[in-house]
């Protein structure tokens, strides 16, 4: 069995980590799937995530990461398997088991992942494969993830926190020791993440040189947009030298989220403002 | 019935009668903007016949990489109504109709002329419809021999059956989408303007093969690719890698060759976890951005 990944504040969440084990609510559905209705399947989880509350992008995160497990299931199991639902107060936590035979010794204890494109067509047959993305993906938008897999199959089961009132996004300015700092509070996601691509894009266009340091410390909750634009956004400084950035104040669940998705390397990380600051002003022009 | 289609819209030349038959308005649009654009690349007199008012027209021709403004401030493009043209009022007559085309052709002299006809003037309550046949009949004869291409434009939901079999007789060429894969969840399809594809609908692995097929013909052209998703609400990962993958392939030519990758920002959000802003290749536009 594997686990990863402790559950992380849903947005505007400041009270105890969602998802957690020992508070696994009430079943909401319990739906058996197979090739063929793997698009019913996407559509009742999205029908339970907006029932249940989740904003938009992490309902689009949430049915993703199911549509890929249940594919898993569908492509290397037994061509068949079960989704369960439960909602807590806090979490949808949801369990996608394939009675099927386990994957082959070779692919370790992780659920079997897509090997190849599914086609012969010549130009296509060319193209790079790398096993693993999909569940790469599944841990990226996941609060939570745990793979079982065994004589009776594999059982996958993820989280996603449900959002509490909470700040809202906003994003506040200040200056520090020649650094710009631009603080993010509320949550990070589909509907803020395009404030922060383009405070961050005219602040390059300003400042020639730019020092930034990201203070995350206010952060609320994220999705799969919230996690692009700090990609993108870390790319467009790249782009752009010297200008450099930092990121400071991570929740802890999003470091560690970042470090077991190979995300981490992308950026560099401080733990305040002020030392973010630091590391910036010790660096040379 | 429904004509078959044996043309490619790149493929028309002068002398071209040609019919073209479309379930919808973005491939009536996209398949006009690639006529229109190939007619004002080689140098010929183009114009537009549509119930789309002549902002509206230029506008979706902007849209697809025409360049329209300069087009029509030059005279080269026209975009223009019914009225005066095919009809007086309600009324048509194909003789009238067929007068105005000649004068038409007579003035756009040895450059050429490119005419794209809607023809959803014909579903409207309009004397004279019945001779919709006969002008066709006309317009294959006065094309014949010259440096003029027509292209008639038939919704293939709204016009019966027995009208498009009646018209087909008089084209030399049908012309249509080229489509990889359609059903109620999912349409594959070919984009004209610009070059591309087109993903519509729900997008997963059990379609990875029509996804190939598109793909493979899309980067066999030469240019940019551009994967329009903007109507697509789901896709999964095997299918993301490998429009991916096929971007990682585009050859290191010169000048390079882009892939630009044009969906809603949740999608968008998939490509960039997957690592598309790593492939030098990619753009990614979101497709509120028009």
């Amino acid at each position: 069995m594997t686990t990863d990944g402790d559950a992380r504040p849903a947005p505007g969440d400041t009270g105890p980590a969602p998802g957690n084990p020992g508070n696994q609510g009430h079943q909401i559905l319990d739906q058996a799937f197979d090739a063929g209705s793997l698009y019913a399947l996407r559509a009742a989880v999205a029908a339970h995530a907006s029932d249940a509350g989740l904003p938009p992008g992490r309902a689009d995160d949430l049915v993703i990461a199911v549509h890929e497990l249940a594919a898993n299931a569908v492509r290397h199991g037994a061509g068949h398997g079960r989704l369960r639902i439960r909602r807590s107060d806090q979490a949808l936590l949801c369990e996608i088991s394939d009675d099927g035979a386990p994957p082959p010794a070779s692919t370790t204890n992780e659920t079997a992942e897509e090997t190849t494109n599914q086609t012969d067509t010549p130009d296509a047959a060319q193209w790079r494969t790398e096993p693993g993305h999909g569940l790469a993906l599944v841990r990226q938008v996941a609060d939570q993830t745990s793979l079982r897999s065994g004589p009776s199959g594999t059982l996958a089961t993820i989280s996603f926190g449900l959002a509490t009132s909470g700040p809202p996004f906003r994003l506040n300015h200040r200056d520090l020791d020649h650094c710009t700092v631009l603080a993010v509070t509320g949550p990070l996601d589909l509907a803020s993440a395009s404030e922060l691509s383009q405070t961050i894009d005219r602040l390059l266009t300003e400042t020639p040189g730019l020092k930034l340091v990201l203070d995350l410390d206010g952060l609320a909750g994220w999705d799969s947009v919230g996690l692009a634009a700090l990609i993108t956004a870390q790319q467009r400084i790249n782009a752009s030298p010297p200008a450099r950035m930092v990121l400071a104040g991570l929740p802890d669940h999003l470091q560690k989220q970042l470090r077991q998705t190979q995300m981490a390397d992308r950026f560099t990380l401080a733990d305040s403002s002020a030392a973010a600051a630091g590391t910036l002003s010790s660096e040379p022009q | 019935m429904t004509i078959g289609a044996d043309t490619q819209i790149t493929d028309l030349t002068v002398n071209d009668h040609a019919c073209l038959t479309f379930g919808e308005p973005e491939d009536l649009f996209d398949l006009t903007a690639a006529f229109v654009r190939d007619g004002l690349d080689g140098g010929l007199k183009v114009m537009w016949l549509s119930a789309a008012t002549p902002d509206r027209a230029t506008a979706e021709l902007a849209r697809r990489g025409v360049a329209a403004e300069p087009a029509l401030a030059s005279g080269q493009l026209a975009a223009v109504g019914f009225e005066g043209r095919l009809l007086a009022g309600q009324v048509f007559s194909a003789g009238q109709a067929l007068a105005w085309l000649t004068r038409e052709m007579e003035a756009s002299g040895d450059h050429g002329l490119r005419l794209a006809v809607d023809m959803s003037w014909a579903l409207g309550p309009v004397t004279g419809v019945e001779q919709l046949p006969e002008f066709e009949e006309k317009v294959a004869a006065a094309v014949a021999g010259t440096a003029v291409s027509v292209l008639c434009q038939y919704d293939r939901e709204r016009f019966d059956p027995v009208t498009l079999a009646s018209v087909a007789a008089f084209h030399t060429r049908s012309v249509a989408a080229a489509t990889y894969h359609a059903d109620v969840m999912l349409r594959i399809c070919r984009q004209y303007a610009p070059p591309g594809i087109r993903l519509a609908g729900e997008l997963d692995y059990q379609a990875a093969e029509s996804l190939a097929l598109a793909l493979t013909e899309a980067i066999r052209l030469e240019g940019d690719v551009t994967v329009n998703m903007a109507p697509l609400a789901f896709i999964d990962v095997p299918c993301a890698r490998m429009i991916l993958d096929a971007a990682r392939g585009l050859n290191p030519s010169t000048p390079p060759r882009r892939m630009i990758l044009r969906c809603r920002p949740s999608l968008a959000a998939r490509f960039v976890l997957l690592g598309a802003t790593d492939i030098p290749a990619v753009s990614l536009v979101s497709a509120d951005d028009h």
